[in-house]
């Protein structure tokens, strides 16, 4: 080698190998920041504007403090506000009419990181920018409930009052508020640009981090808010970094570049593999509102008949499925609800794995043998059924495999047709495009009520513009009067007795099979102390982020 | 030249109407319209809320007159708002794009160097241990996905780190993805910081391009060698380092050059996944996000950009190649 070329060269690589002390740096954040690891970027963070799960985790829990939040039991607690109304305490009052009147009192002593004070101003306001029909308002399904939202008296802008134009069961679990000395300009010149404003992308908020910058496609930074009246944050910097892609999501968890993680797309294979390969982290099982399921299509001629939705019940070993694909951790499904929902019935009928059972209930329904193994109906049409999910979900192409083994024992033979998701979510479900068939999972809240699933008005069909989430296109009557009465019914122990006998009926008839239900899946450092994920869809694992530490 | 350039330029124009219309077919008619996501993820949303949020996103116009609207607009320099982010397009397009170029100028200049210094010596070694070598290292490099590659080597220089079991390697690693760590030091350690989270999505970009470069150069610097100028300079008594640089590799780089033009708009495209896998932010990662999130105006306007490119770089392998050979004429 060129005697000139090789000092150049040892240069070079010391230079390299010195340069590439990473752990300097992270260990530098790691006393003042903790980095969050996210398998999404957020589209913005005004959630009434916006879809995507990785905003609501950033703004939900950490830029913004709601007026009632849920903790990580999935109680409901007052957050900025001083009480939750309740009918006992006459803050929540029912009128004639079937109204209602709900009345909060804000804390005095929240502020918006501008300095400028949270009263309940801002939430009347919000409610009348987010009903407004030129605002790009996602969802107006609860505002419509409403009549108005007004602050009673001039002197106390901290009392709030809701009119109800009808019952609703949760109608104190709080709404949103954004401040309104921010949005109010640009609103009043058109509603229409709000999702463009810039609070979309850097709010102004109330919760215990502030925003300090959005690198767009790599991380979103906050910073503690030093007069979060509920306590200043005890981390000062709280980093998300956006990592799409679940193996290099994974790979940062290991080498400790992130100190926890939310909406991560990680697979309980992944999880277990991250607890062996680096043992200062945890990873989070916890138990979710996530319920993967089978839709039926009720109109197809056989699968009209309940025997054989029950024999396919029957003939699929959930048990089995659960303890090798999921190691057991995540439960077996009986119902449409899971065990942590204040409505749950675990002496619903359960169908376990009983092939036996499973072709007595099929010769019943007129089905006979075929010289191939596959079942004949009265007809001699063979007993063929098309399934269907997200193209490309390892997980669900695998319970397909099993299943097709395990109904080809009792001679139905089961035909795979995936599609990926935008196709099976935008059009194969909605439109109920499915033959027979399709597995995905609804993701629930405490707050979810069986009418939008399971009610006859919720059959999406072409006269109704294909609204309503009843894709199996289940019609009870029985169901249909039960599921109004909950809608309506405000007592809770009135409304979980009937949320059972809902469940029973549903259990009954069968228009889904339920496979189980799924966890949220988390992880977190263990130096990191007060880690509680909640394992709910808007309360993520940062709802008590200003209570985190570094332990020494 | 002039008549070739006007009329190689008039080609472009059309070809890039034609693919916009192309592009723009197929991302509205891929199957999940945005909206029609948002109403099935939530089914508290109302039809009615389905049909405000559609007039105000524009995507209850038919088809051919959401292609006029936009192909005016584009027209006059605007490349609209992004449904997903909320903000013009273009300006997203200007944050992303300093970091793809930063990502792709490096990944060349680094292919070009190994690459054509590898191809040169397997050339001027043929058949010796280090031409089989480079020659089997290429094909290796040229066959290996790239997305495969990204993981496997977070995996070994984010994770494994074989080298840890030396006694005081531990801290020598590389970042897993990114483009930064937040909260460093602005100046020399950010600029260091960046540097290290460059290296990884630089080899991987880098690695087709040096195989398929050396496999040209070597082939490229053999012909040349033999042919009879070359050992016209060797029997003038020239020593071999001066027929070797001044004769021989000046003429093998000509078909390098070109090469090298056609191949930047196939890194370019190569970013998408390299950029995805690293969390590097630039124009690759944004248009995988646009595509999965249905952002028409921003995947529209980096699919533009990336034929624009292709275009652009065709062109100039077309002059480079004239300029740099006397004897290429185009009538």
């Amino acid at each position: 080698m060129n005697d000139r070329v090789r000092p150049v060269l040892a240069v070079a690589v010391l230079a390299l190998a010195l340069g590439l002390s990473l752990p300097p740096a992270l260990a530098q954040q790691s006393r003042d920041t903790v980095v969050i690891g996210m398998a999404q970027e957020p589209d913005c963070l005004i959630m009434q504007f916006c879809q995507m799960a990785a905003g609501a985790a950033v703004a939900n829990n950490s830029v913004f403090s709601g007026m009632v939040d849920y903790n990580e039991k999935w109680q409901l607690f007052a957050h900025t506000v001083e009480k939750i109304p309740t009918l006992k305490d006459g803050d929540w009052q029912l009128l004639p009419g079937g109204k209602m009147r709900v009345t909060y009192k804000f804390r005095r002593n929240f502020t918006w990181h501008d300095g400028k004070a949270y009263t309940a101003l801002d939430a009347s306001w919000t409610h009348l920018m987010l009903r407004n029909p030129r605002t790009p308002t996602l969802s107006r399904t609860i505002i419509a409930k409403i009549d108005n939202m007004s602050v009673p008296n001039a002197n106390d802008p901290y009392t709030l009052v809701v009119q109800w134009n009808e019952r609703y069961p949760f109608a104190n679990t709080g709404h949103v508020t954004y401040p309104r000395h921010v949005l109010e300009r640009d609103y009043l010149r058109d509603p229409g640009t709000l999702k463009a404003h810039k609070q979309a992308r850097f709010p102004v908020g109330n919760g215990p981090y502030k925003m300090v910058e959005w690198v767009a496609g790599s991380h979103i930074t906050l910073e503690a808010y030093d007069k979060y009246p509920l306590g200043v944050a005890k981390i000062k910097k709280q980093v998300w970094r956006f990592i799409l892609d679940s193996t290099v999501l994974q790979a940062n968890v290991i080498a400790n570049q992130v100190d926890a993680t939310e909406i991560n797309n990680f697979s309980i294979e992944q999880m277990i593999e991250i607890e062996r390969r680096n043992p200062q982290q945890t990873a989070h099982y916890t138990p979710a509102l996530i319920w993967e399921h089978i839709d039926i299509n009720l109109d197809n001629e056989w699968l009209k008949d309940k025997r054989v939705r029950q024999a396919i019940a029957h003939s699929i070993n959930r048990e089995e499925l659960s303890q090798k694909l999921f190691y057991g951790k995540q439960p077996v499904a009986h119902t449409w609800l899971p065990e942590r929902h204040e409505g749950f019935n675990a002496t619903v009928r359960k169908y376990n794995y009983d092939p036996a059972r499973a072709r007595q209930l099929l010769t019943e329904a007129g089905f006979t043998p075929g010289p191939d193994g596959i079942l004949r109906d009265a007809k001699g049409q063979r007993f063929e059924l098309v399934i269907m999910t997200t193209a490309g979900n390892a997980v669900r192409e695998q319970v397909q495999q099993i299943m097709k083994e395990q109904m080809r024992t009792v001679g139905i033979d089961l035909r795979i047709d995936n599609r990926p998701a935008g196709v099976l979510f935008g059009q194969t479900t909605r439109r109920r495009q499915f033959p027979h068939m399709v597995m995905y999972a609804w993701l629930m809240q405490p707050l979810t009520l069986p009418h939008s699933f399971w009610n006859t008005d919720q059959i999406p069909t072409a006269q109704n513009n294909w609204e309503g989430s009843n894709y199996p296109g289940w019609r009870n009557a029985e169901n249909d009067k039960l599921n109004n009465d909950i809608l309506q019914e405000i007592d809770t122990a009135k409304r979980v007795t009937m949320l059972k006998k809902q469940q029973e009926i549903w259990a009954e008839e069968l228009p889904a099979i339920p496979l189980y239900f799924r966890l949220s899946l988390t992880t977190s450092n263990k130096r990191l102390s007060n880690v509680k994920p909640a394992g709910l869809a808007g309360t993520y694992i940062n709802w008590n982020s200003e209570a985190w530490g570094w332990q020494q | 030249m002039q008549r070739f350039l006007v009329r190689r330029l008039f080609q472009g124009v059309i070809i890039l109407i034609g693919l916009s219309m192309l592009m723009f077919t197929l991302l509205v008619f891929t199957p999940g319209d945005p909206v029609e996501l948002i109403a099935t993820s939530n089914p508290d949303v109302r039809p009615e809320d389905v049909a405000l949020l559609r007039k105000y996103y524009g995507l209850d116009d038919p088809f051919h007159v959401r292609y006029v609207k936009w192909m005016r607009s584009v027209l006059k320099g605007d490349l609209g708002y992004s449904r997903t982010y909320g903000t013009p397009v273009a300006k997203i397009i200007v944050e992303r794009l300093g970091n793809t170029m930063t990502l792709l100028a490096t990944a060349v200049v680094l292919a070009f160097v190994v690459g054509a210094t590898a191809g040169i010596y397997s050339a001027l070694h043929q058949y010796s241990f280090a031409d089989y070598a480079v020659t089997i290292s290429a094909f290796a490099g040229h066959s290996v996905p790239v997305f495969w590659q990204g993981i496997v080597f977070i995996l070994l220089f984010a994770v494994w780190k074989p080298w840890a079991v030396i006694p005081g390697m531990e801290w020598l690693q590389l970042p897993a993805g990114g483009m930064l760590t937040p909260g460093v030091a602005p100046g020399w350690p950010a600029l260091w910081d960046r540097v290290t989270h460059m290296v990884l999505p630089v080899l991987v970009l880098a690695t087709f391009n040096t195989a398929a470069w050396a496999r040209y150069m070597r082939s490229s610097m053999l012909e040349v060698v033999r042919q009879d100028y070359v050992r016209t300079a060797r029997a003038k008594g020239n020593s071999e380092k001066v027929v070797i640089n001044r004769h021989a590799l000046r003429n093998a780089l000509i078909p390098i050059i070109t090469l090298i033009a056609l191949s930047v708009p196939t890194i370019l495209n190569g970013s998408v996944l390299t950029e995805t896998v690293f969390s590097w932010p630039g124009m690759g990662l944004l248009l995988f996000q646009a595509v999965l999130g249905h952002d028409y105006n921003v995947a529209m306007a980096v699919l533009l950009f990336l034929a624009l490119m292709t275009v652009v770089f065709n062109l100039l392998a077309d002059v480079a190649y004239a300029m740099v050979d006397p004897r290429i004429r185009y009538e």
